[in-house]
């Protein structure tokens, strides 16, 4: 099967929160409590990724409405992250060469303006530091989306304890 | 409001305040402040969850793009979606408890954040709930079979820590908000506003973001908010509420040109708002939390180290007694304070120790 007739992977939808805000799109992964904020580009491609399009389908879909024609590299590339940040229900065909270019060579080798609209999946870090509440205290609930542990304690089995 | 000057550096605590001022509004301005600062008080605003809402004063500022900057970017997008999770989860529980016949009341949490212009920059740790004394015990056995929920829900008997007022009297006062198709029970505005102020004094205030809820529920306020029933009850309970009021207008520029002259013209004690900015940086209530004193016999050392953090701070101490807020000095409520403290925690410490064992 020529790369142009491949079938790009489907999407993951389940247990998973989606939020759009200022152009970005968020996703918070349930299973794995991780975030990620996708830029247009990537979210765009995701949306495509039904499991039923091939490469020159997607291809097309993006150009009507980025306006701009994506080579597949990039294409490819934004499947292959959006397969490692846990986004996708299967994993990516190996063997195509596109797909062992990274961002930073994708960008020199197409050039500053397609560069613009590289696919980027940024991993939101919560910090150390951030509390959403006041902190759990001695076996109260942590990890998750539970407040961190007061000082002095650490999360051991989804509860605060003294260490 | 600017920051950095000619005059005297400015503390933390100063900084925060002056990086949440409006932020709660719908277009706040554009915070001015240097990237020294920012980078300095960052740590103090992720700690305490008001991060998001002083990147919403950032977004359009020159600091838009430092490295503290797009940290406080981060947790306001980490919030975006935590925040979705929440509200899944107050609905599920209102609807949970309802099946079994119980009506919970909630409070601080999504029933003030509701009223902030963007709710998702305010975070909601756990889910506040009063029930009737009576149905607590119910209550809490109901909410056991959601053990793999993400927030946890604090379950209060009635509003005794919170307000000297019955459930049955807030509970006739109550509203119902909509929240992802399911009414929510809250209190209602005046209410809510007092219990806002009583819960911000008795923890002695150290989240700058209760403040901002204040601010939030004075500028908020329906044009049938009667203030009366606010500020009505025994004792100092007045002049509490009327001084946090003024806290949160004179530490973060909240709008009191629609409170009542009482209220506009509160003294703050001069012990007051230097209380309440150190309370901001040094955070003793929680960190007392972490190192409760029970705990001696097998983590003594931790215990120990806490220890200077179990001394009472002027603004619990005042509130312990139900004292007004005069000018006096402090120091006697402090050792009548830590006296009382001690006292109970000496009736408890024999079963504690015993259940430690």
């Amino acid at each position: 099967m020529g790369k142009t007739r491949q079938i790009i992977p489907t999407a993951r939808r389940d247990e998973l929160v989606i939020q759009e805000v200022d152009g970005e799109t968020l996703v918070y992964d349930l299973k794995s409590y991780k975030a990620h904020c996708l830029n247009r580009t990537s979210a765009l491609i995701w949306k495509h990724c039904d499991g039923k399009r091939s490469m020159d389908e997607v291809s097309r879909k993006i150009e009507a409405e980025l306006g701009t024609l994506l080579p597949q590299e990039v294409i490819w590339l934004a499947v292959e992250q959006l397969e490692k940040s846990g986004l996708l229900q299967e994993a990516v065909p190996r063997g195509s060469v596109e797909r062992r270019m990274s961002r930073r060579e994708m960008a020199r080798k197409l050039g500053i303006a397609t560069a613009i609209a590289l696919p980027f999946i940024a991993s939101i870090e919560a910090p150390a530091a951030i509390q959403a509440a006041s902190c759990a205290g001695p076996e109260e609930p942590c990890g998750g989306t539970n407040p961190p542990c007061c000082p002095g304690l650490i999360c051991f089995s989804n509860s605060c304890v003294f260490p | 409001m600017k920051m950095s000057g000619a005059g005297r550096q400015p503390t933390r605590s100063n900084l925060i305040a002056a990086l949440l001022a409006g932020a709660w509004r719908a277009n706040p301005s554009a915070a001015e402040c240097s990237a020294e600062e920012l980078e300095m008080v960052a740590p103090l605003l992720m700690e305490t969850g008001a991060a998001a809402l002083a990147w919403r004063r950032l977004r359009h500022s020159e600091l838009a793009s430092t490295l503290a900057a797009q940290q406080l970017h981060d947790v306001y997008r980490l919030y975006q979606l935590l925040s979705v999770i929440y509200e899944r989860e107050v609905a599920e529980v209102f609807r949970l408890l309802r099946s079994h016949g119980v009506e919970p009341l909630m409070v601080k949490g999504w029933a003030i954040s509701r009223h902030y212009a963007e709710r998702e920059a305010r975070p909601c740790g756990d889910v506040d709930l009063c029930v009737p004394e009576e149905q607590y015990e119910l209550a809490r056995r109901i909410l056991q079979q959601r053990p793999n929920a993400a927030h946890h829900v604090d379950l209060h008997k009635g509003f005794a820590k919170l307000d000297d007022r019955s459930f049955e009297e807030l509970l006739s006062r109550s509203e119902l908000a909509e929240l992802e198709g399911e009414p929510v029970r809250v209190l209602s505005a005046e209410d809510h506003l007092r219990v806002l102020c009583y819960h911000f004094l008795r923890e002695g205030g150290w989240r700058a973001l209760w403040l901002c809820d204040i601010s939030v529920a004075v500028e908020t306020c329906p044009a049938t908010f009667d203030w009366d029933l606010t500020l009505s009850g025994r004792g100092a309970v007045a002049d509490w509420i009327a001084c946090s009021i003024e806290l949160a207008h004179r530490l973060l520029g909240a709008d009191v040109s629609e409170t009542p002259a009482s209220v506009r013209k509160a003294k703050l004690p001069d012990w007051l708002m230097p209380a309440v900015l150190r309370e901001w940086e040094v955070r003793s209530m929680r960190r007392r939390h972490s190192t409760p004193v029970t705990r001696v016999m097998s983590y003594p050392l931790i215990t120990l180290r806490g220890l200077r953090h179990h001394w009472p701070t002027p603004l619990e101490a005042t509130m312990s007694t139900g004292a007004s807020f005069s000018e006096m000095p402090r120091l006697p409520f402090q050792v009548r304070n830590l006296l009382a403290r001690a006292a109970t925690l000496l009736k408890r410490l024999p079963g504690a120790l015993r259940n430690e064992h």
